[in-house]
């Protein structure tokens, strides 16, 4: 199990410039019994794994179609269900019904909008960032160059992910209607949790 | 097993995506992250959203001595905390204190400096994309999605929401779409210019008199004036800045250095009413005016006279 490149770059080009899309009609849905991160994570989840995206044209209505069988499953799990949420979710099936794709839009500016992201990180772990990304310097490299030790680099490198990928989820820096529910922990890095041993 | 927040996971798989960043995992590493992985299956999404993040983000490079600056942007552009309350408490000074959840409004700046086009997505999943030296607000409630367009030009990608209408304001105008593709307009002291490229869009001036678009159409609004609809619109021409364009078609030099004027710093100046009124057509890059006077001089047979303030196009001398 694992993620190539291919498909990663494939989520980053063309399903994660919809996430923000996705997150807002999951709220507009006011889900409240479900978490809006754990249904975008386990779309993901099942977006990895579809064998050929190829065949998918339209791929902002299929992310919504994704999303939207995550929640359906979750609303079948449980075992009381409030009438009100199965309404819910009901209008959100009329809203995936009226998409227009308009996937060409949001793809333009891409890397101008990577660019801004990466722009807005801390000051360290953009500098560590950009040697990182822009300069192709392996953290062995980028640890050797700063002075800073490696594990340390390998740090604010994950850091930086995760303030990019919650920029994502906003709607890259352009974003000016923000979540409201967006947790605040969004992006830092340091957590206990699970960390691959070093 | 405690399961994981959402946020847990998102962090786990940060490190993990930086750690396979740097080449192949050790044997040790690769096992720890498949069972890891098939422990919850919302940790393959979030790992996935991380390697999405980590190989993308590498493109980076490919703007590396390009225009772009990565240092941070001036703090104007940045929407502060603080901003953000002033401009919802001058909402709900103006709005009165009523049924204030109801009233409460988040108004949200924006504005794009000179030559930048940016694509804003919004909370509903409306795309709105700005041409240069644009500047308004977004306000966003429970019964309306409000865009306020003081100045420049605004596409508008709206997905349908009967409840919610979708309005743009500008001056004493108001169009509300729903299911649409827009353009709004707002150049100086110029009519204000709407362009529908489908789905239902309406003109409305002061005195409510709303006038209904068709797609591929353009409907004007003087002040004072009812809306007046004009002919069939080219969608490549009027979107060519999307790409960083501008496509002229028959117009006049005087036109076209007013257009490039948008979008630079560098004026063009035709030197005499004569060569004002000469006629081009093309496509050409919006921020380089440069290379547009030397066609235009070329096909027209023009002389250029560059300098730090201006381009001067004039007959050229016998």
């Amino acid at each position: 199990m694992g993620v190539s490149n291919e498909r990663a770059l494939w989520l980053a080009t063309h399903v994660m410039p919809h996430e923000p899309a996705v997150r807002g009609w999951l709220r507009r849905g006011r889900q409240a019994e479900f978490d809006v991160d754990d249904i975008i994570q386990e779309a993901y989840a099942k977006l990895v794994t579809v064998a050929d995206v190829s065949e998918i044209r339209n791929v902002r209505a299929y992310f919504f179609r994704t999303a939207y069988s995550v929640l359906v499953s979750r609303v079948r799990r449980k075992s009381v269900v409030s009438i009100r949420s199965l309404a819910e979710v009901e209008s959100l099936q009329l809203a995936v019904d009226e998409l227009t794709p308009e996937d060409t839009v949001m793809a333009r500016n891409e890397l101008q909008v990577l660019a801004e992201m990466i722009s807005r990180l801390p000051e360290k772990t953009r500098k560590i960032f950009l040697l990182s990304r822009v300069s192709g310097l392996s953290q062995k490299e980028v640890s050797r160059r700063t002075g800073i030790a490696e594990s340390t680099v390998e740090k604010h490198i994950a850091k930086g992910l995760g303030l990019l990928m919650a920029a994502y989820a906003n709607g890259g820096f352009g974003a000016v209607v923000a979540s409201k529910s967006e947790k605040q922990q969004r992006g830092k890095v340091h957590g206990q949790a699970d960390k691959p041993g070093g | 097993m405690v399961r994981q927040t959402s946020q847990e996971v998102e962090r786990a798989s940060c490190l993990w995506a930086a750690r396979l960043d740097d080449g192949p995992l050790s044997p040790a590493d690769q096992a720890t992250l498949d069972a890891w992985l098939e422990g919850d299956v919302r940790r393959l999404g979030a790992f996935a959203r991380a390697r999405a993040v980590a190989v993308h983000s590498r493109r980076a490079a490919a703007l590396a001595g390009g225009a772009i600056p990565f240092t941070r942007p001036a703090p104007k552009s940045v929407l502060s905390r603080r901003g953000l309350i002033a401009a919802s408490v001058s909402v709900i000074a103006v709005g009165g204190a009523g049924g204030l959840a109801a009233f409460w409004k988040r108004a949200q700046p924006f504005e794009t400096r000179m030559g930048e086009t940016r694509v804003v997505p919004l909370d509903d999943g409306s795309v709105m994309t700005l041409n240069t030296l644009s500047e308004g607000d977004v306000r966003y409630n429970r019964k309306a999605r409000e865009i306020v367009l003081n100045t420049g030009e605004a596409l508008f990608n709206v997905v349908a929401d009967a409840g919610r209408p979708f309005i743009v304001r500008s001056g004493e105008a108001a169009v509300i779409a729903n299911g649409a593709s827009f353009l709004v307009r707002r150049l100086g002291r110029s009519p204000l210019q709407v362009v529908s490229f489908g789905g239902e869009v309406e003109l409305n001036g002061p005195h409510g008199e709303g006038l209904e678009l068709a797609a591929n159409t353009r409907a004007f609004l003087s002040d004072g004036a009812p809306p007046v609809h004009t002919g069939e619109i080219d969608a490549d021409r009027e979107l060519a800045w999307r790409h960083g364009r501008i496509q002229l078609e028959d117009e006049t030099l005087m036109r076209a250095a007013r257009e490039f004027a948008r979008y630079n710093p560098t004026r063009i100046v035709p030197a005499d009413p004569l060569v004002a009124s000469l006629r081009i057509t093309g496509l050409f890059v919006a921020n380089d005016p440069v290379s547009f006077a030397r066609a235009a001089a070329g096909s027209l047979d023009l002389d250029v006279a560059v300098n730090a303030e201006e381009i001067r196009l004039s007959r050229r001398q016998v």
